[in-house]
């Protein structure tokens, strides 16, 4: 049988409450906390016992410490002096037990206790949250930005929609760890002078499990979701890029701290080399990619050949249209197209882009490009609309004549609304057209007929 | 709510104090305290620690010998006249206690 196990305690830095109570059901369960290592916490088998614990808080201790201070380890002496005996250390706090009956508390003046527990706080757990928190309202700001800025695009994004999960996750995470905290510390300040008492803290792990199933939960939905393609690839290089970040940044700090390294250069260069990591690490992430031409990797499209016209190399697609150029009129036999499809879809909304063009070499025959957008979520259509119709409005501030979509007869259409782009007085053949759940912008090459855009309508919008 | 620091001393504080009147080292302090309260009075290690490390900061005692990690200290002469007033005010306080209760009946 195993006389030791680790454990990745779920702890809140400030709690040593609840610390010290789990401690305490471990060591009835007949497993002493040997010490706190790389993040996890190593117990050694011991008969079951009722053993005391106590948490306690060194301010002036840090995690880049190559090994316990002069002073630190003076406190570990007074403990040691009353029967207290040094279980683990992690960053400021310090976790001690006693096997002894009715020992005298390491902490006996509560005011001091709050003031020092507030001193440790200040050092590592408030700053890390609040940085922690910042960064989380950023980043959700940034996409909900995104949404608002440029729904056309980010709305399609399941990254964008993805990142605001966790990121909510990590805001609500911290601000409870912090907002829980700073309570305790009010009351706990109150309570030391008034009652000489110190108050128990509230543990928030309930919270942070819950927060980490959903999160989990998350990301093993999310990576289903993506079926296979660039979609996957994207994602499983994110995750291991900020795997190895992690490991790369932790793996330095230790061995620093096992090198005796003295605390601020090991700060210090941990901290430098989490940056240059981060764009070391992606900067060769980029570089290979280009180097092993893995950009087809990325590449969902079915492109069977390529041709070169004037030195360069393009591709020539295949992918399945909806609608193409040979539905609406005849072409030549000897006309060669490109057909490239992007289908983009979200739980919000669903978009194809399609693009038939002739090859650069045969410009003769008719292109053919249009956007078909089909909302899910009915609140979205009136901003996917105002975006279509404003979409050349920025172009306007620049030319004496302005581009607008006017409205034309929606019936050949079978839709709601139509419209067509003009410039100035001169109509050009695009089209917004707007059925009950559907957008679709069209440009034809040349100016359809009735029976084409009859033909448009009923395979675009086949309902 | 917040009160000057040491302007009145709490009972772990005033022991601590009187104990460093002769030289003690910071460890032998916890027995010595207990000693002279017939251990009435506990002071946890931690709590020990944060005083003596608060006490020096406010020069009411000052390290008198090092060596290896035990270190001695003693009280300075401000050290001395804070105990000195705190004595002063429970003196007073017992003084208003009995001049209340002396000549009536004892609680």
């Amino acid at each position: 049988m195993k006389d030791k196990k680790r454990r990745l305690e779920i702890i809140s830095f400030y709690d040593h409450t609840g610390v010290a109570r789990h401690l305490e059901e471990m060591a009835a369960k007949g497993w002493l906390l040997e010490k706190i290592s790389n993040g996890l916490w190593c117990y050694r088998k011991i008969e079951p016992a009722a053993i005391r614990f106590a948490v306690t808080y060194f301010p002036k201790a840090s995690d880049f410490d190559p090994k316990p201070s002069e002073s630190q380890q003076t406190f570990v002496d007074y403990c040691a002096q009353s029967g207290w005996k040094l279980a683990g250390l992690s960053a400021q706090m310090q976790v001690f037990y006693n096997e002894g009956p009715n020992p005298v508390p390491i902490e006996t003046d509560p005011v001091l206790q709050v003031e020092n527990i507030h001193r440790a706080m200040k050092r590592n757990f408030l700053p890390a949250n609040l940085v922690l928190l910042l960064c989380g309202l950023f980043q959700f700001g940034m996409a909900l930005w995104q949404m608002i800025s440029n729904p056309l695009y980010a709305l399609f994004n399941n990254y964008t929609w993805a990142s605001l999960v966790p990121w909510s996750l990590v805001i609500i995470l911290t601000s409870t760890e912090i907002i829980s905290y700073l309570r305790w510390h009010k009351k706990s300040k109150t309570a030391a002078w008034e009652e000489g008492i110190l108050l128990p803290t509230r543990s928030t792990r309930p919270l942070q499990i819950a927060v980490l199933v959903i999160l989990a939960i998350f990301l093993f939905f999310w990576f289903l979701s993506l079926g296979g393609g660039s979609n996957l690839i994207v994602a499983l290089l994110s995750f291991g890029y900020m795997t190895l970040l992690f490991v790369l940044v932790f793996l330095l700090k230790s061995f620093l701290k096992k090198k005796q390294v003295r605390t601020n250069v090991n700060r210090i260069v941990t901290f430098t080399a989490c940056f240059v990591l981060a764009f070391g690490l992606m900067a060769l992430l980029v570089a290979a990619i280009m180097r092993a031409d893995l950009t087809t990797l990325f590449n969902d499209n079915s492109d069977v050949e390529t041709y070169t016209f004037k030195g360069s190399t393009f591709r020539i697609y295949q992918d399945e249209l909806p609608l193409t150029v040979e539905d609406l009129t005849e072409i030549e036999e000897d006309a060669r197209y490109s057909y490239y499809a992007e289908e983009k879809s979200s739980f919000l909304a669903y978009k194809l882009e399609a693009d038939q063009s002739p090859t650069l070499d045969n410009l003769d025959p008719p292109d053919l490009t249009y956007t078909l957008i089909e909302v899910k979520f009915s609140p979205l259509y009136d901003i996917f609309r105002k975006e279509l119709l404003t979409q050349y409005e920025y172009r306007n501030e620049y030319t004496d004549y302005h581009y607008q979509f006017v409205p034309v007869d929606p019936s050949p259409w079978k839709a709601e609304e139509a419209y067509q782009l003009c410039y100035g007085a001169d109509s050009m053949e695009e089209y917004l057209i707007f059925w009950e759940d559907t957008l679709l912008e069209i440009h034809y090459d040349w100016q359809p007929t009735p029976e084409q855009i009859a033909i448009t309508a009923e395979k675009l919008h086949p309902h | 709510m917040a009160r000057e620091k040491f302007r009145t001393l709490t009972e772990q504080m005033f022991y601590v104090l009187l104990c460093l009147r002769t030289e003690y080292c910071g460890m032998d302090i916890m027995e010595q305290v207990k000693t002279i309260t017939d251990g009435r009075v506990s002071i946890g290690p931690g709590t020990l620690y944060n005083l003596l490390e608060q006490f020096q900061t406010a020069g009411m005692i000052r390290e008198t010998k090092v060596e290896g990690r035990r270190r001695s200290y003693i009280l300075t002469e401000k050290g001395a006249s804070t105990l000195d007033s705190e004595y002063k005010r429970l003196c007073q306080q017992a003084q208003d206690y009995r001049r209340f209760f002396g000549k009536e009946e004892a609680p």
